[in-house]
């Protein structure tokens, strides 16, 4: 659905975004993860044709950007960092502006407004200012506005930023939604929680492409697998038998805990348990050790900052 | 040019702008003004006898009794006057689309919604024209309204050959024709102006250095030595109607997406 080729765009000689090839699949929801100033928020505006970028390609939905931005504006949609909205004008009001610039045909517009106000809950406050909603609401009228067109991709910048636990939440539900209709879906966020949760795979900039892969692929390639063997006593000759077996690659002392780095946990877990307790070992609990995409996305912006040096 | 989405542009303007009741007070309460007090002015001028005023008296005003025919010198004196009262006429389409204009582009700002609607199908130049025209109808409609306003006033209360030039040929062409091109110019201007500089209040003072040379036109006619006369408008008329076009095509050739998104933040 999307391709680009060396996607670079320069401020003033500094870079935002340096030498970008990445591919986004049709139905993925696809998450662009950076610190503050990576060049997420200039790629999406590079994708959905508001930016030109200074050198490179990309291809959107089918079509060449440059050559055919109003193609591609037609295909998208654009949830911005801000709702963007016209406070003073009233919300069924707000929708029926965009579907007209959007091209909707005059006889579908009340209708498609209609439809969108019923599914988000703002159907009663239709003749309301759009100022008076809360942030939820007019995060959802928002992105209602981008849905109104039907558009083939949707990039959700920071679609969560300064919400409530309450208003993110219901606003996660509805991307979750638009994913099981099959929408291919770009998402920009800080929240790494949510980008776990949501997305397909993930990409890590920091002016460059980082790493892109499954939020699962990217724990694994950048810690491989830990199993985490909790006995009653660790002894010396607990660890050397662990560590003379030879799938494991490596064995960390943790309190009463062994960590045991190694492949196939399904696997191997059985020799482990059975060389453990051939050793006099009691087993009390084994379990598998959780790396948060937290952890996954520090490392690999701090290993993206050395390699840039 | 998707002159649907012009329209689309138009109304929301002036439902956005419309609502903010300093804009409508603005829009409705400065033409009033501009209609009823020359009228007081000139109603209380013509209140002393005709002896106070000899022609010896006239100064400036001595080619309006030329060009109008006139014998009363204090007749003539109000005719001067009531000639350089109309001239607000002309320079209320210059400031009035400010008000609008102003209030569009600071809402833009305010409410970030400039990103969303760049993000959609409309070319630039629609999206410039739809607020031009935006800016300058209502401000046109209100001047016009003012004038009818002007003239119906003074039919009741001032003397004829003031009314009859009030409500002369060559202000109804200067009026109804010159005024709204030169109010199309300085919105153009304005728009182009904002494309260059970072801070809207910047883009409108420096318009306001621009519209400033617009008045000093008129400063030969204070002086008695220009005579507005119908085809002094229609020329400048013309002349304006040529600066609009190549305004308007300079601003769309320099105004990119990314220019409006860049400085009008």
């Amino acid at each position: 659905m999307i391709q680009t080729q060396g996607l670079t765009r320069r401020f003033d000689g500094r870079s935002a975004v340096e030498d970008l090839s990445l591919e986004v699949r049709e139905g993925e929801v696809f998450g662009l993860l950076g610190p503050n100033g990576a060049g997420k928020t200039t790629t999406v505006r590079m994708l959905t044709a508001l930016l030109s970028p200074t050198s490179g390609s990309a291809v959107v939905a089918g079509f060449r950007l440059g050559k055919q931005n109003m193609e591609i504006r037609r295909r998208v949609g654009l949830l911005t960092e801000a709702p963007g909205l016209y406070e003073r004008l009233p919300v069924q009001y707000n929708l029926e502006v965009f579907a007209r610039l959007y091209e909707v045909p005059e006889k579908e517009i009340p209708g498609r407004v209609e439809h969108y106000l019923r599914m988000l809950d703002l159907w009663e406050r239709r003749r309301d200012p759009a100022g008076t909603l809360s942030k939820g609401m007019k995060q959802k009228l928002a992105i209602a506005r981008a849905l109104l067109h039907e558009p083939r991709v949707l990039f959700l910048d920071e679609p969560t930023a300064s919400l409530d636990p309450e208003a993110s939440r219901m606003v996660r539900d509805f991307i979750t939604d638009l994913r099981k209709e099959g929408r291919t879906i770009v998402l920009c966020t800080h929240n790494l929680d949510e980008a776990d949760r949501l997305c397909d795979r993930i990409a890590v900039l920091k002016q460059r492409l980082i790493r892109v892969d499954t939020p699962e692929n990217l724990r694994r390639a950048l810690y491989g697998r830990t199993v985490c063997v909790q006995l009653r006593e660790v002894r010396p000759e607990h660890i050397q038998v662990v560590r003379a077996l030879p799938f494991v690659r490596e064995v960390m002392e943790c309190g009463p805990e062994l960590r045991v780095r190694l492949e196939d946990p399904e696997e191997m877990n059985p020799f482990l348990v059975r060389a453990l307790v051939e050793a006099g070992a009691e087993v009390q609990f084994v379990r598998e050790e959780e790396h948060t995409l937290e952890q996954v996305y520090l490392d690999l912006v701090r290993e993206g900052k050395e390699a840039g040096r | 040019m998707n002159w649907g989405k012009v329209r689309t542009v138009i109304l929301k303007e002036w439902s956005d702008a419309f609502r903010n009741k300093m804009v409508l007070f603005s829009v409705i309460f400065m033409p009033l003004l501009f209609a009823v007090l020359p009228l007081i002015m000139l109603y209380f001028m013509g209140q002393p006898s005709p002896n106070e005023v000899s022609g010896e008296d006239l100064g400036p005003f001595l080619p309006y009794q030329a060009y109008f025919g006139l014998q009363n010198p204090l007749h003539v004196v109000m005719v001067g006057m009531a000639s350089i009262y109309t001239v607000i006429f002309l320079m209320a389409p210059l400031i009035l689309p400010m008000m609008i204009a102003s209030d569009s582009i600071v809402s833009e700002k305010v409410q970030k919604s400039l990103e969303p609607l760049l993000a959609t199908p409309i070319r630039v130049s629609e999206l410039l024209l739809g607020k031009a025209l935006a800016a300058i109808v209502p401000a046109v409609l209100a001047t016009w309204l003012a004038y009818g306003l002007y003239g119906a006033l003074a039919a009741l209360f001032l003397p004829g050959p003031v009314v009859g030039v009030i409500l002369s040929l060559d202000w109804l062409v200067g009026i109804g024709l010159l005024s709204p091109l030169m109010g199309l110019f300085s919105v153009n201007i304005g728009i182009l102006i904002s494309s260059r500089v970072n801070d809207t209040r910047a883009a409108q003072q420096i318009g306001g250095f621009i519209a400033l040379p617009l008045m000093l036109v008129f400063v030969p006619m204070f002086l008695g030595k220009l005579a507005l006369t119908a085809e002094v408008f229609l020329l400048g008329a013309l002349l304006f109607l040529f600066l609009d076009a190549g305004v308007l095509w300079l601003a769309t050739a320099i105004f990119r997406r990314e220019t409006i998104l860049t400085r009008w933040k």
